[in-house]
């Protein structure tokens, strides 16, 4: 599905460049569930965003589904954001003045989908959420984790075969952050291509193969042998939640 | 991205700071509004030109002295009308008549007067409403009666009727003589915009009596205007000219006269009309220019506070094309709105005006269609490079803005 070979990436020119990436190659395969970790400002975003079609390499290739995107105009790129990649960003990104069930459309008014099916498809990526019952409530009436689950909801609504999402957990606290990764694991089951950038190994070991970066270098790439499986560990942890309330008793 | 759902968004973008949003369209809704309300008072003041000039009729010819300075054997006389009707087959109707300037007595006071010397034929050149009576009529003419015709607005003044036939008048002429004069005619003012702006005692009494009568009391210049109908509209120019030369003939002269076609008087009327009101319209539009540098600074500003949302849109899939449509759109309904009230306001600001002065409202189709299109277009003109700036933006760098 993704196909990168010998990429580059250098911000700004001559003595204020930063090399971001550097000589990185890597697959993904459909139903590929990566998490690619690193230091801070290793260069993981900067390939996100390559990835995602919002930045072009300095240099080498990029084929997405057989498509070379580095040939792409800006408004091919922009169909393909649209319809084969669905975002998820650790500050949401929710457009504060319209309600969750508005911002789910927003994809989709892209892809000039008629006013009836859009609502349709809006209201049924909310309910796989969890969140049918917020729908009109606007982002600043939710919490954080309702916040990425709406996000999320955006990012499938267009049913995408990709999903890209830079420390999607980096601003919720542990339950929130086992309650998305469930809702990935769940995409992923489906067939959807996962991509997450975290810094918590915890996180991490929710998803098959673990890609670190360091200094712009791909330094390692293993697959996990047992990936933890979100659906049980948010069940323990609400037990556990639970027990602890009745235990203050 | 449909245009139903770039309305609903640019409706919820700019609702979200209303404030903002009106005081930047007042601008433009000002411009729009001075545009239509000029061109509504300029049209209806227009019509009521070309009305009160069909009035006189269009085939009509006026002859006056072109200067100051005459002899005596310049003067006009009654004696030329004759002629003129003897001589020129296309003549179909003549009047002369002067105008003097001088004094009324009235009971407690005097007052000026401006005293009109016409022949009978008068009626057929000038629509004259009586109220009561009569106007001068031939005989009055012939014999030099001393009669008068004054308007209704005098009568009530000092008579508080207008059923005042029969009534004297007193004149003064320039060597203090004294001349009474009998009612035999009230003319009615109603609905004239002059007269009712004239009656007031700083402006002269209106009167009207024989020409003969005038020239007896107040001597010399015994016609200041012939005024003649011509039988084919069509030659108006050249009957003029041949009107002038038999003139010239007449008195041995040349360079005296002159000869007016209402259609003359009427156009350079209308031209000057025109002047006022083109002038009128530019500073409109510099209103209306102004009103577009709001808009642009509103959307410029807007633009900025939106970068994140630029941003995001632009990674959920929004082409450049979809951005500037959505910038596009606000620009638009901020101008198409403030248009459409601006005509509204503009039309009844006009209707009010026309009611005050007496004019009917004019509204002129066309002017409220290309102001309300021209908006518009100044909406997409205004919108487009606070859009374009919208749609170059990075959507990397967009989405990192703070
Ligand atoms: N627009 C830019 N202009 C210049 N340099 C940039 C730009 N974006 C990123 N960089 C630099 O590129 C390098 C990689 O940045 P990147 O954001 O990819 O790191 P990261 O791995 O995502 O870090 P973090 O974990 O903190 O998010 C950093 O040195 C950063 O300073
Ligand atoms: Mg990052």
């Amino acid at each position: 599905m993704i196909k990168i070979t010998n990429l580059d990436k250098t911000y700004g020119q001559g003595s204020i460049a930063v090399k971001a990436l550097k000589n990185v190659s890597i697959s993904v395969e459909e139903g590929e569930f990566v998490s690619i970790m690193g230091p801070s400002g290793s260069g993981k975003s900067t390939l996100m965003n390559i990835i995602g079609c919002l930045d072009r390499a300095t240099y080498g290739n990029y084929q997405l589904d057989d498509v070379n995107v580095s040939e792409l105009n800006d408004n091919d790129l922009a169909g393909i954001r649209n319809l084969k990649i669905g975002f998820v960003f650790q500050s949401f990104n929710l457009l504060p003045r319209i309600s969750a069930l508005k911002n789910v459309e927003l994809p989709m008014i892209y892809a000039g989908i008629h006013h009836k099916e859009r609502q349709r498809r809006a209201i049924e990526a909310l309910s796989r959420v969890g969140l049918k019952d917020r729908m009109n409530h606007k982002p600043n009436e939710m919490s954080g984790g309702q916040k990425q689950r709406v996000a999320i909801a955006r990012a499938l609504v267009n049913r995408p075969p990709l999903i890209l999402a830079d420390e999607p957990t980096g601003n919720l606290d542990s339950m929130s952050s086992e309650d998305i990764m469930n809702q990935f694991q769940k995409l992923n089951d489906e067939g959807v291509t996962v991509l997450i950038v975290t810094h918590e190994l915890d996180i991490a070991n929710h998803t098959k193969r673990i890609i670190t970066f360091a200094d712009g270098y791909l330094t390692s790439d293993k697959i996990v042998e047992t990936p933890l499986i979100a659906s049980q560990l948010l069940h323990e942890k609400q037990n556990a939640f639970k027990e602890s309330l009745q235990g203050g008793k | 991205m449909q245009f139903t759902e770039n309305l609903k968004q640019a409706f919820i973008s700019l609702s979200t700071n209303k404030l903002r949003s009106i005081l930047t369209m007042l601008g433009i809704v000002m411009g729009v509004f001075s545009i239509v309300a000029i061109m509504a008072i300029s049209n209806a003041a227009k019509s009521f030109m070309s009305n009160e000039f069909n009035k006189l009729g269009a085939n009509t010819i006026i002859l006056r002295y072109r200067t100051n300075s005459l002899e005596d054997q310049d003067l006009l006389t009654l004696k030329d009308l004759d002629i003129i009707v003897k001589a020129m087959d296309e003549v179909n109707n003549i009047t002369a008549s002067r105008t003097i300037y001088s004094t009324i007595k009235l009971p407690n006071n005097s007052r000026d007067a401006q005293v009109t010397g016409v022949t009978s034929q008068y009626t057929s050149f000038q629509t004259i409403d009586l109220k009561e009576g009569r106007f001068i009529s031939e005989s009055d003419v012939q014999s030099q009666r001393r009669v008068a015709v004054v308007l209704d607005n005098f009568a009530k003044r000092y008579f508080g009727t207008t059923d005042i036939i029969g009534e004297e008048i007193k004149l003064v002429n320039n060597y203090g003589d004294i001349m009474k004069l009998k009612i035999v005619g009230v003319q009615s003012t109603e609905g004239d915009l002059f007269a009712s702006m004239m009656d007031n005692e700083d402006f002269p009494v209106n009167v009207t009596m024989p020409i003969t009568t005038s020239q007896v009391f107040y001597g010399r210049t015994p016609v200041d205007t012939i005024t003649v109908s011509v039988k084919d509209k069509a030659d108006l120019k050249a009957t003029g000219e041949k009107l002038v030369k038999l003139l010239e003939f007449i008195h041995k002269n040349t360079d005296i006269y002159l000869a007016t076609s209402v259609e003359d008087i009427q156009k350079s009327v209308g031209s000057v009309l025109n002047v006022i009101s083109m002038v009128l319209v530019v500073i409109a539009i510099i209103t209306l220019l102004v009103g577009g540098i709001g808009i642009i600074n509103i959307l410029l500003v807007s633009v900025t506070e939106r970068i994140r949302e630029i941003g995001l849109r632009k990674a959920l899939g929004a082409r450049k094309r979809d951005i500037i449509m959505q910038f596009l759109t606000e620009s638009i309904i901020m101008t198409g709105f403030s248009g459409l009230i601006g005509i509204i306001i503009g039309l009844i600001t006009g209707a009010i005006i026309s009611s005050v002065i007496n004019i009917p409202p004019v509204v002129d189709v066309w002017t409220t269609i290309i102001a309300f299109v021209s908006s518009v277009v100044l909406g997409i003109m205004f919108g487009v490079y606070p859009a374009k700036k919208a749609a170059d933006l990075d959507p990397i760098e967009s989405l990192r803005y703070e």
